[in-house]
C-alpha cells in the first residue's frame, strides 16, 4: 500500500528548509545593520554547534540541525552593535541551559534559543540596546517614552518606516516571506503563527484608542516593529516547545502574543517575545500535559 | 503400516491434478490438508483448519482479501497482476469447498477490479476498497463487506467468517492443480522478486544495513539464520537505527487511524515500566504502522508500543501468579489451622475420658 498522508521531510531536511527560511531575513539584516551582523550570527551558531559537540560528545546530535538554527536565531535577535562575547555566552548558556541539561533535543521545556538570550537580554541589558549612527532607537522605543504626545505628532520621527519601524519592516517583511515558505511546504502549521499575529493585533486594536496620547500605536505598526515575524514563524513554531493540537496552537499563539503586546508597550524591556515565549512555554504542561497519568 | 521415515514427505503426497469442478468436498478439502497451506497475509494460520473451524459454523461467506495494508508492500498488488485467474480460482474452490452463501473478493485498485469482473463475469462478488490503513483489516473488511460486527471475544472463523489473503487462495488453486507452491512473492524494498521458501532472509537484501522482516512499519527484526517463510511477504531495511530525536511534531497522533495519543504512549514506554492505565489504548493499537510511516525522525513507534504491551502483560502475569500464591498460602493457613483445632479438640476429649476413667 502507498501511504498519501505523511510529513514531506524527516526531521533533518526541515531543520535544512528553516535555514533557507531564514536567509531573506539574514539578508535584509545585513543590508541594514552591516557585515558585522554576518560576524553576530557566524559566533553564535558555530558556540552553539560547538557546545552541542562538547556536551554530547557525539557527532548524531548535530545530524539533526537543531543547534544550527538555536545559534542563528539567537544572532538573529542580537543588535549589530553587540560586543563579540555576547552571541558567545548566549549560544554557549543557549544550549547548556535551555536544551542539554534537559536531557537533550525533544526533552527540553524551554525554546533553547530564548533562554540564551533572555539570558543574556537580563544580565547584559547594556549591550543590546540598538544605540548608534546606524539604527538610532528602535521605533518601539520612542513609542514607549514619548511623553504624553499624540500618535500623528511624532510619526514622522527618523525611527519610523513607512508603515511600521524603520528597517525592521524591512526585516519582518522578509521573515514573513520566509515564514509563508515554511506554511506552504507544510513544514509550519499555518494556524500557529496566524494566532500569534492575531494575539498581537487584537489588543493593539483595542489600545490604538484612535491615535491619542495613550495610544500605543497601529496593529500593523506591531506586526512590522521589533521581533514579531521572527518570533511568529520562527520561534513560536519549534515543535519541541509549541503544542500539537490545532486548539491548543491557538491558545499558545495568541498568548505569546498578546504577553509580548503587554510587555512591549507596558514592560520594561524594549521587546518582549523573549519573555512571552518562555512564559507561554511554561505552561505548556499544563495545556498540552504529554504524559497520560502514571499508574 | 508406518510411513518411511527416509522418504521425503512431499513424495507421499498424491500431487496428480485434480480438476474442482467435478471433486468433491472431501477430496478438495483432503489436498489442501495434505498440501499444508497457510495464511500467507502474515499470520501464518494453516487453511484447513480456518476451514474445518468455519464449516461447523454458518453463513460460510468466503472473502478474499486483496488489500495491502503494509505501507509500501505491493507483493499482493503484483501476484493480482500476474495470477489474477489462479486467485479466483482459488476463491471458486474453498467457496465450494465451505458451500458458502456469499463469496467476496476485495480489491484496492480499478484495474484488477475491472479485470476481475471480466474473469468471473459477476459484479456482486468483487468490491472495490479504498487503500487504507483499516480497510483490510480483517474484523474491518468484514463490516464492511457484509455489515457482520465480530465480537472482539471471537474470531472471524468461529462466526462463520473466513477471510484468505490472495496469496493463500493462489497456494490453494496451485495445490489442487497439483503443483504446491515453492516460493512466494516478497517485496524487498520497493521491488517485487519471486523467492524460494526457504533461502536464509539474511542473503536477500545485498546490504549490510540491519533488516525487518515484513515491511518496515509493522515489521520485526530476523531471529538468528531465519529463511523466508510462507507468511513473510516483505523484507525490508530497517530505518530506525539512524532514529533522530522525539521533536514532538505531533504527527504520529494526527497519522493514527483510531486516534490514540501515540506520543504520549511512547513517551510512557520510555519510562520501561509497566503502565495498566493505558492498558485499553494499547488494546485499540491493531499494529497498523501508520506511526511509523509518519515519524520525520524515524523512531519505531510500534517497537515502543509493543514493547510496553510486553511489560504490561508479564506485570499482569505476575498480579495473577502473586495472586494465586496468596489464595494457596492462605488455603494452607486455613486447613493448618482447623488440622490444629480438631487435633486440639480430641485431645481434650481423650483427657476428659481418661479423667471420667480416674
Amino acid at each position: 500500500m502507498e501511504v498519501k498522508d505523511r510529513p514531506r521531510f524527516l526531521t533533518t531536511g526541515v531543520m535544512v528548509h528553516v535555514v533557507i527560511a531564514l536567509l531573506p531575513g539574514i539578508g535584509v539584516s545585513v543590508w541594514f545593520f552591516g557585515p558585522r551582523m554576518l560576524i553576530v550570527l557566524m559566533v553564535s551558531t558555530f558556540a552553539a554547534v560547538a557546545t552541542e559537540l562538547t556536551g554530547t560528545r557525539s557527532v548524531k546530535t548535530i545530524r539533526d540541525g537543531s543547534a544550527v538554527i538555536t545559534g542563528m536565531l539567537i544572532g538573529l535577535c542580537l543588535p549589530p552593535t553587540v560586543a563579540i562575547w555576547v552571541p558567545l555566552v548566549a549560544a554557549v548558556s543557549a544550549i547548556t541551559f535551555g536544551k542539554l541539561i534537559f536531557g537533550g533535543l525533544g526533552k527540553n521545556l524551554f525554546n533553547p534559543a530564548m533562554v540564551g538570550y533572555a539570558l543574556v537580554l537580563v544580565a547584559f541589558p547594556m549591550q543590546l540596546v540598538y544605540l548608534d549612527g546606524v539604527t538610532g532607537a528602535t521605533a518601539l522605543d520612542v513609542l514607549k517614552h514619548r511623553g504624553g504626545q499624540e500618535l500623528s505628532q511624532f510619526i514622522n520621527h527618523p525611527a519610523f518606516g513607512v508603515i511600521g519601524a524603520k528597517h525592521f519592516e524591512w526585516l519582518n517583511l522578509a521573515f514573513l516571506i520566509g515564514g509563508l515558505y515554511l506554511v506552504i511546504l507544510r513544514i509550519v502549521p499555518w494556524i500557529l503563527p496566524l494566532s500569534v499575529l492575531i494575539g498581537v493585533a487584537i489588543p493593539a486594536l483595542i489600545f490604538y484608542q484612535g491615535g491619542d496620547a495613550n495610544s500605543v500605536g497601529t496593529p500593523w505598526f506591531h506586526w512590522f516593529a521589533g521581533g514579531t515575524m521572527l518570533t511568529a514563524f520562527f520561534i513560536a513554531t519549534d515543535p519541541v516547545t509549541s503544542p500539537s493540537a490545532k486548539l491548543h496552537q491557538i491558545v499558545y499563539g495568541s498568548f505569546v502574543g498578546s504577553v509580548a503586546f503587554f510587555i512591549r508597550c507596558f514592560g520594561a524591556w524594549a521587546d518582549g517575545f523573549a519573555f512571552a515565549i518562555l512564559l507561554a512555554n511554561a505552561f505548556l504542561p499544563i495545556l498540552e500535559p504529554k504524559n497520560l497519568p502514571s499508574r | 503400516m508406518l510411513a518411511n521415515p527416509l522418504v521425503m514427505p512431499s513424495a507421499e503426497l498424491n500431487l496428480q491434478p485434480i480438476n474442482w469442478e467435478r471433486a468433491t468436498v472431501e477430496v478438495l478439502y483432503e489436498r489442501i490438508l495434505d498440501s499444508e497451506v497457510i495464511g500467507m497475509g502474515g499470520a501464518g494460520f494453516p487453511t484447513a483448519e480456518k476451514i474445518a473451524i468455519a464449516r461447523k459454523h454458518p453463513p460460510n461467506v468466503v472473502i478474499a482479501n486483496g488489500m495491502e495494508t503494509d505501507p509500501g508492500v505491493c507483493s499482493d498488488q503484483v501476484l493480482l497482476e500476474q495470477h489474477l485467474q489462479d486467485v479466483l480460482e482459488g476463491l471458486r474452490i474453498v467457496a465450494k469447498v465451505l458451500d458458502a452463501e456469499h463469496c467476496y473478493i476485495a480489491l484496492s485498485t480499478e484495474e484488477t477490479v475491472r479485470s476481475a469482473q471480466t474473469i468471473l463475469g459477476d459484479k456482486e462478488t468483487v468490491r472495490y476498497l479504498k487503500p487504507t490503513f483499516q480497510n483490510g483489516a480483517e474484523r474491518e473488511l468484514i463490516q464492511i463487506l457484509t455489515g457482520h460486527v465480530v465480537k472482539d471475544c471471537s474470531f472471524p472463523a468461529h462466526e462463520g467468517y473466513v477471510v484468505l489473503n490472495v496469496h493463500t487462495l493462489f497456494a490453494v488453486a496451485r495445490a489442487v492443480s497439483g503443483t504446491p507452491l515453492t516460493g512466494r512473492l516478497v517485496t524487498i524494498d520497493q521491488d517485487t522478486r519471486w523467492i524460494n521458501f526457504g533461502t536464509p532472509v539474511a542473503n536477500v537484501l545485498e546490504s549490510d544495513e540491519p533488516i525487518r522482516v515484513g515491511c518496515y512499519a509493522t515489521g520485526r527484526r530476523p531471529q538468528e539464520n531465519e529463511v523466508l517463510t510462507a507468511e513473510i511477504n516483505a523484507l525490508s531495511i530497517d530505518k530506525s537505527v539512524h532514529a533522530l530525536a522525539c521533536i514532538h511534531c505531533g504527527w504520529c497522533d494526527k497519522a493514527c487511524p483510531r486516534h490514540l495519543p501515540v506520543e504520549s504512549l511512547y513517551l510512557i514506554a520510555q519510562q520501561q515500566e509497566p503502565n495498566s492505565s493505558v492498558q485499553d489504548l494499547l488494546d485499540r493499537c491493531n499494529d497498523c504502522g501508520a506511526c511509523v510511516v509518519a515519524c520525520p525522525s524515524n523512531i519505531h513507534l510500534l517497537d515502543h508500543i509493543r514493547a510496553l504491551r510486553q511489560s504490561n502483560r508479564y506485570e499482569q502475569e505476575r498480579i495473577l501468579r502473586a495472586e494465586r500464591a496468596r489464595t494457596r498460602v492462605e488455603a494452607r493457613e486455613r486447613r493448618l489451622h482447623a488440622q490444629a483445632i480438631k487435633a486440639d479438640n480430641t485431645r481434650t476429649e481423650r483427657l476428659q475420658q481418661e479423667h471420667r476413667w480416674k
